[in-house]
């Protein structure tokens, strides 16, 4: 999972992982943003323009112009998550979409497991909306240890993927570890 | 019959209301019962709010409904909305729970609402509100009706009978007790803590006769008062129908720190108040806990343990209520889109100007009083609201938030103002004291509430428009201060400090706070006029400044001082004294000639500190961290003192959840630290005195650097022993 490609159909892209699939996701929604409008969705505070900014000066002598074309809004709770879906699809979206951390408030400890089921199910209802009019690309990240039923919920958005990336956590077997220079 | 006095207690009491505990004119004890039926509304789509109200019809009892529109702040139109109405306040939490796992899609209002809240909305009661009743024989309440205010500032408060009990050795769960000690007013009685059902058979003697309404404790949630009531019955609560109620122990995350609350124990129709569990005793007391339960309505023993920001949302639901606006259960109102650009030159915090290292003098400090309830009072900033800007002239039609937050504001400022007045002597100046820190904690938490996720009212623009507010506030100020002649060392977020050559009174920056207000519209004061003040540089790189880490000494000779390691509450108490003694000696020198001998003789002292503790001469308690369980103990990867410290204690079975304070000692060997409540003794020899020498010459060169003295050559004078090669001065 070196770069993500950039969508080519209406189709519901996945990534699993942590920091370098949120990583890949801010310089897939900048070059997004090169080739014309984007709907940026945060939905675990994890969309940090900061470096959209930076990949964008990289790729273009205009950052503002492109960063105009970012479309952001960002959701706290599972409720807003839903909330926010329901927004977006209400309107006649046809750029793509990118979701940030679709899952992160469905973690939280205060929202029992069938609530977060129900919300969960409810949101992809959206999300398959937007699908209509955009290519969606979600990222989610596996839940905390304290959680480990909670996985079901990244089992469950993967499900409905066209497509679903995961980022795989680094072996120890292919670290490169270099031999004793005395032997 | 009529009862006229202050209202101690309110709690649901079955079908039949509330139960009302009066502290009457004659000093009786009185308790009430009022009818007070409660509500709460859901919306959806109409067939599933007929589906709801099948559903309500059915049960016994059947509670009442209505359909109804109602206001949703968020929402132009007026909502139609389900009304369901219980005539037993207890009943509704039950209620509802089955209500909303039966109809989870439904958007659910007023469905949290704190039982005191609801009552404040409607009668306008607070807790030790003046209050006058009209009762039947069996205490049944036919006609209620409040004489009071909350925004009173000298407010006549009832004769409260207060028990204290007491563990003179400290926390129980780390060193057993031997006494347990009794105090009203000037009666004071120790008993020895002895095995069997003696203590209980003490306090249950001592509650009869004296029969307090306050029950003040240490350790009364977590350890005094089950362990009292398991060792026999005594009538904690005043009312026998309930015994008393508690709360489990939990930790949560507030402001990025994790904070830990004990278990809790409430009475009913008596007071109990733990002094190590409730919240931000030490900055505010019983007096600042009235003030906090006279201006959030939450019962007393509520107002003691909650966080602010639960006070100002109870403050705000109260405001919603009686405007007829909902309460959201689930706020799902989201931000709206706007273009990353936007997002970036919109989301920003304080605004802070580096200030200038080094040490300066005559340097006034000014700040804005209560900055951003000040604004978003000034600003009509609210969720529902577009905010104004700070050149044009106040709303007519404040918003939610302005409404809440302006007598609030209003009375501290009145408050401060009045205990200006007051002569130093006077002991309502304690009392002002106490009830505008608590009033300021409100204040404060309001801000962060308007970007809670969780907030019932918050909105994340209206945060942004807070700040946004704040920065054009400060920078209008600084442009005052420079029209005026001033130079501006340094700003951070409300506060500005200035200097201007002949300005060394407070008369001489009366001008200039003048000025600032009429650029703002904002109140501003004179935090006090600094004979000098040092801007330390980063520990890191002595080229770059810090924002708020300075200190420096009034005209009237008091220190002020931030960002220092006696500000932190892990520093080891000797480490605090040292630093802090430092500081009185560079205190006593008026002008700056006299710089140079306090200097020297701040030198000395430390010498002199370092000298007891290479001899053993510090007591150990004086040594002692206290650093916080950052998270549970089994999810460290790389142990930190802390939880090394903690593990130990767990090894001899005394557990620290996440969020408690560990207290060690630093030692020498593989551990390098040991739990102070471990129960073997410790050897003194273990200490590892090079860690603490190194920790007092850390915080001493954060005092000497300004002076010259940069901390490569403290070190070595202090190794040394060599004599002061002194300064040069920056005079």
């Amino acid at each position: 999972m070196d770069a993500i490609r950039l969508p080519t159909s209406n189709q519901l892209y996945v990534i699993v992982g942590g920091s370098g699939a949120l990583q890949r996701m801010l310089t897939l929604a900048a070059r997004l943003a090169l080739r014309g409008g984007v709907w940026v969705l945060d939905c675990g505070n994890r969309a940090n323009p900061l470096p959209v900014v930076r990949e964008l000066r990289r790729l273009t002598m205009d950052p503002v112009r492109a960063l105009a074309n970012i479309q952001t809004a960002r959701a706290f709770t599972c409720y807003q998550v839903l909330a926010l879906l329901e927004q977006t699809c209400s309107r006649p979206v046809r750029e793509p979409v990118v979701i940030f951390d679709l899952l992160a408030s469905f973690y939280d400890e205060s929202v029992r497991y069938d609530e977060g089921q129900r919300l969960l199910a409810a949101a992809l209802g959206h999300v398959r909306g937007l699908l209509a009019g955009a290519p969606v690309m979600v990222s989610v990240r596996p839940p905390p240890t304290d959680f480990p039923e909670r996985a079901a919920f990244v089992q469950r958005v993967c499900a409905e993927a066209d497509q679903c990336w995961v980022e795989e956590a680094p072996s120890a077997a292919g670290v490169y570890q270099q031999g004793s220079l005395w032997t | 019959m009529t009862y006229e006095g202050w209202l101690l207690d309110l709690y649901a009491d079955g079908p039949r209301g509330v139960a009302l505990w009066l502290v009457t004119d004659d000093d009786r004890r009185v308790r009430l019962c009022q009818r007070f039926p409660v509500r709460f509304f859901a919306a959806g789509p109409g067939p599933r709010l007929r589906a709801l109200w099948r559903w309500l019809r059915g049960r016994e009892p059947a509670p009442g409904l209505a359909r109804e529109e109602r206001r949703d702040l968020f929402v132009a139109e007026r909502l139609p909305v389900l009304a369901v109405e219980t005539a037993d306040p207890a009943g509704l939490q039950p209620l509802f729970a089955e209500v909303e796992r039966e109809f989870p899609d439904l958007t659910y209002y007023d469905a949290d609402v704190p039982l005191t809240v609801r009552h404040a909305a409607a009668f306008g009661s607070f807790p030790l509100a003046r209050c006058r009743a009209e009762a039947d024989e069996q205490g049944n309440v036919r006609a209620f009706e409040v004489l009071d205010s909350p925004w009173a500032l000298d407010p006549a408060l009832p004769p409260l009978r207060i028990l204290e009990i007491n563990l003179p050795e400290g926390d129980p769960q780390r060193t057993p007790p031997t006494r347990l000690e009794l105090r009203f007013r000037a009666w004071k009685q120790s008993y020895p803590w002895v095995a069997g059902s003696a203590p209980a058979a003490w306090l249950r003697a001592a509650l009869q006769k004296l029969d307090p309404d306050i029950v003040l404790t240490d350790y009364g949630d977590t350890w005094l008062l089950p362990e009292l009531l398991r060792r026999g019955q005594a009538p904690l609560s005043r009312d026998p129908a309930y015994p008393l109620r508690t709360v489990e122990e939990h930790t949560y995350f507030s402001y990025g720190q994790i904070v830990y609350r004990g278990q809790q124990v409430h009475l009913y129709g008596r007071v109990h108040i733990d002094r190590q569990n409730a919240m931000l005793w030490r900055d505010y007391g019983l007096e600042g806990i009235l003030e906090n339960a006279r201006v959030t309505a939450l019962p007393i023993q509520t107002a003691a343990r909650i966080s602010p920001g639960t006070g100002i949302s109870c403050m705000q639901m109260q405001t919603a209520l009686r405007d007829g606006v909902l309460v959201p259960w689930h706020k799902q109102q989201v931000e709206q889109p706007r273009s990353m650009l936007s997002l970036i030159q919109s989301d920003f915090g304080g605004l802070v100007y580096q200030p200038r290292i080094g040490l300066h003098f005559e340097v006034g400090a000014i700040d804005f009083v209560s900055l951003y309830p000040a604004v978003m009072v000034r600003c009509n900033i609210s969720p529902e609201t577009q905010a104004r800007p700070l050149s044009q002239p106040p709303a007519p039609n404040p918003g939610l938030i302005p409404r809440t937050l302006a007598p609030l504001l209003h009375k501290r400022v009145a408050l401060k103002t009045w205990a200006a007045k007051l002569p130093a002597w006077d002991p309502r100046r304690k009392s002002i004291r106490a009830r505008t820190a608590a009033q300021k904690w409100l204040l404060v938490v309001c801000f962060g509430y308007l970007g809670y996720k969780n907030a019932r009212f918050g909105r994340i623009e209206a945060h942004e428009a807070v700040t946004a507010g704040g920065r054009e506030a400060l920078l209008r100020a600084k442009e005052a201060a420079e029209d005026l002649g001033f130079a501006v060392l340094h700003l951070y977020v409300d506060g500005l400090w200035v200097q201007q050559a002949g300005c060394r009174t407070a008369e001489d920056f009366e001008p200039l706070l003048a000025e600032v207000t009429r650029r703002t519209g904002l109140p501003i004061a004179l935090d006090g006029v600094y004979r000098w003040v040092a801007f330390l540089p980063s520990r890191g790189n002595r080229r770059v400044p810090v924002g708020n880490r300075y200190f420096g000494v009034f005209t009237d000779g008091s220190l002020k001082v931030r960002g220092l390691d006696a500000r932190r509450r892990d520093t080891p108490p000797w480490v605090t004294a040292v630093q802090m003694g430092l500081l009185e000696c560079l205190a006593q020198a008026v002008s700056p000639e006299d710089l140079k001998p306090a200097a020297a003789e701040a030198l000395g002292r430390l010498r002199r500190e370092l000298a007891r503790l290479r001899e053993g001469k510090v007591p150990l308690e004086d040594l002692l961290c206290a650093q916080k369980l950052s998270r549970p103990l089994e999810k460290y990867t790389h142990p930190s003192p802390a939880a090394r410290a903690a593990g130990q204690l767990q090894a001899a079975g005394k557990r620290t959840a996440a969020g408690q304070r560990v207290r060690f000692l630093y030692v020498r060997g593989e551990e390098r630290v040991w739990a102070w409540d471990l129960p073997q003794t410790f050897d003194r020899r273990c200490l590892d005195v090079g860690m603490y020498r190194k920790l007092a010459l850390r915080a001493a060169a954060d005092v000497f650097q300004p002076f010259g003295i940069e901390p490569e050559e403290l070190y070595a004078l202090m190794h040394n022993a060599a004599r002061v090669p002194l300064f040069p001065l920056p005079v």
